[in-house]
């Protein structure tokens, strides 16, 4: 056990000590994949298609705060829908203008906005259903909201494909028909299919999250690992129960397979947990009447002190002697 | 002479200074009752504009009957479901706002708490070396 806990401490430093870089480096192969695969399946405008400007796009939106990644991600969607049409571009921004306005003003972390982007990436690759138990361990229960809003808009964007193929050139701006236009949004609206799919996931989501969620608060010895356990079966049940009734086919496997690989990774995540959590290494400046302070603080990190513990901001609470180990220069 | 317990603590203060801080602190200047009211009264206002383009798109998708209701000069089946749908969903929204909106203060007026309490333990620190 040792051993482990000693192979745990050293990831811990390493990524503490390049963890500006590996957050870069996430985002950038989730925008990277995203970008892919969205270019890849629209694929309408083909400029945009090219593996040079995937990488171009991926590399700003992984600098960039997140919410200004998800703006150019929605931008991108829309030029590729507004080259085949205009009309159908149109409705696509109300769309996400409507998910904005009544979702995803709430969302305050930015791991919960990058989900917009993950989620997505990972239905392409059957594995959205990886993602709740794990949202469970990272996030509020807040984060079932951009998991469903996700599925939405890959459902619409789908659906708005079907929409391109069967009006094809008559919605363009060339042959625009009012008749044809009002049919084709009609078909596009009325079409409940990818609502019901989006609703699907968006329920399993909230079910394990938040099981997950409430299992973690109780006070007993390994709460964490037993909620993400309990996840795992409440998505499970949650999967079994509504796929039917929303009309939606699930398969058994998918739904057993994501659960158990979700509850493996929210286990290793569960177990790095420190590093995601509150071990953010601080680089600050300050000053009071004598001195400005240029300080780099790092949290403590014990084995020992660590193995009872599953996590909180009570790990921070500075007590009067011992705090934050700090290497500080100071100038006069 | 360096007071490494008070830089310990000026540390953890301008950490959450620039991080949860900002946020936390610029709630904390309302009272209980007008941070809530100002961000549901905010979210109603987001949910009317987001319902207003839902309307669209539903009579988008029913212009018959629109045209019709036109044509006999009767709106009312036409628009009292899109009212009375918007009444009870917007009450349903700003419940979840309230809700929300109190979790979200309460949980930012800990943490502002906690900062204080940091900022009076500086103070006394300042006040030692004076002494």
């Amino acid at each position: 056990m040792n051993t482990v806990l000693l192979i745990r401490e050293k990831i811990i430093y390493i990524v503490r000590e390049y963890e500006n870089w590996f957050r870069i480096a996430g985002k950038l192969l989730v925008f990277y994949l995203f970008f892919k695969y969205m270019n890849g399946g629209l694929s309408y405008y083909k400029m945009l298609d090219t593996q040079a400007l995937n990488t171009l796009l991926a590399l700003v939106c992984s600098i960039a705060p997140t919410g200004l990644g998800v703006v150019i991600v929605a931008a991108v969607i829309l030029v590729h829908l507004a080259h085949e049409s205009v009309v159908i571009a149109l409705a696509a921004l109300v769309v996400m203008a409507i998910l904005y306005l009544i979702f995803i003003h709430f969302a305050s972390g930015e791991g919960e906005v990058l989900l917009l982007v993950l989620v997505p990436v990972l239905i392409h690759y059957n594995l959205g259903l990886v993602i709740p138990v794990i949202a469970g361990v990272l996030f509020t229960p807040y984060a079932a909201v951009p998991c469903f809003v996700s599925a939405f808009m890959i459902g619409f964007i789908r659906a708005s494909m079907g929409i391109i193929e069967t009006y094809g050139s008559s919605l363009s701006v060339k042959s625009m028909d009012f008749n044809t236009v009002l049919e084709a949004a009609s078909a596009l609206f009325t079409d409940a299919s990818f609502a019901r799919a989006a609703l699907f996931y968006g329920i399993v989501c909230a079910v394990a999250i938040v099981v997950v969620y409430i299992v973690s608060r109780f006070e007993f010895k390994y709460s964490w690992y037993i909620a993400i356990a309990a996840g795992a079966v409440a998505q499970i049940v949650a999967a079994s129960a509504i796929d039917g009734r929303l009309g939606v086919d699930a398969s058994q496997y998918g739904v057993v397979k994501g659960a158990i690989l979700g509850a493996l990774i929210a286990a290793v995540a569960q177990f790095f947990k420190c590093i995601v959590d509150y071990s953010r290494k601080e680089s600050l400046q300050f000053e009071d009447d004598e001195y400005y302070y240029y300080v780099k603080a790092i949290p403590k990190y014990l084995v020992s002190g660590r193995e009872g513990i599953t996590g909180g901001a009570e790990d921070l609470d500075l007590g009067e002697d011992e705090i934050l180990d700090a290497e500080f220069e100071t100038e006069d | 002479m360096l007071n490494q317990d008070k830089i310990a603590l000026m540390t953890r203060a301008a950490a959450y200074e620039q991080h949860e801080g900002r946020k936390d602190l610029r709630s904390n200047r309302f009272f209980f009752g007008s941070y809530v009211r100002w961000n549901t009264l905010k979210g109603i206002v987001f949910f009317t504009i987001a319902y207003v383009l839902i309307a669209g798109v539903y009579l988008l998708c029913n212009t018959e009957t629109l045209f019709s209701a036109f044509a006999e000069m009767d709106f009312r089946p036409v628009f009292e479901p899109i009212i009375t749908y918007y009444i009870i969903l917007v009450i349903i929204y700003a419940a979840i706002c309230v809700a929300c909106y109190i979790w979200k203060f309460f949980s930012s007026r800990d943490r502002v708490r906690d900062y204080y309490r940091t900022l009076k333990r500086i103070e006394k620190c300042n006040r030692e070396e004076q002494q």
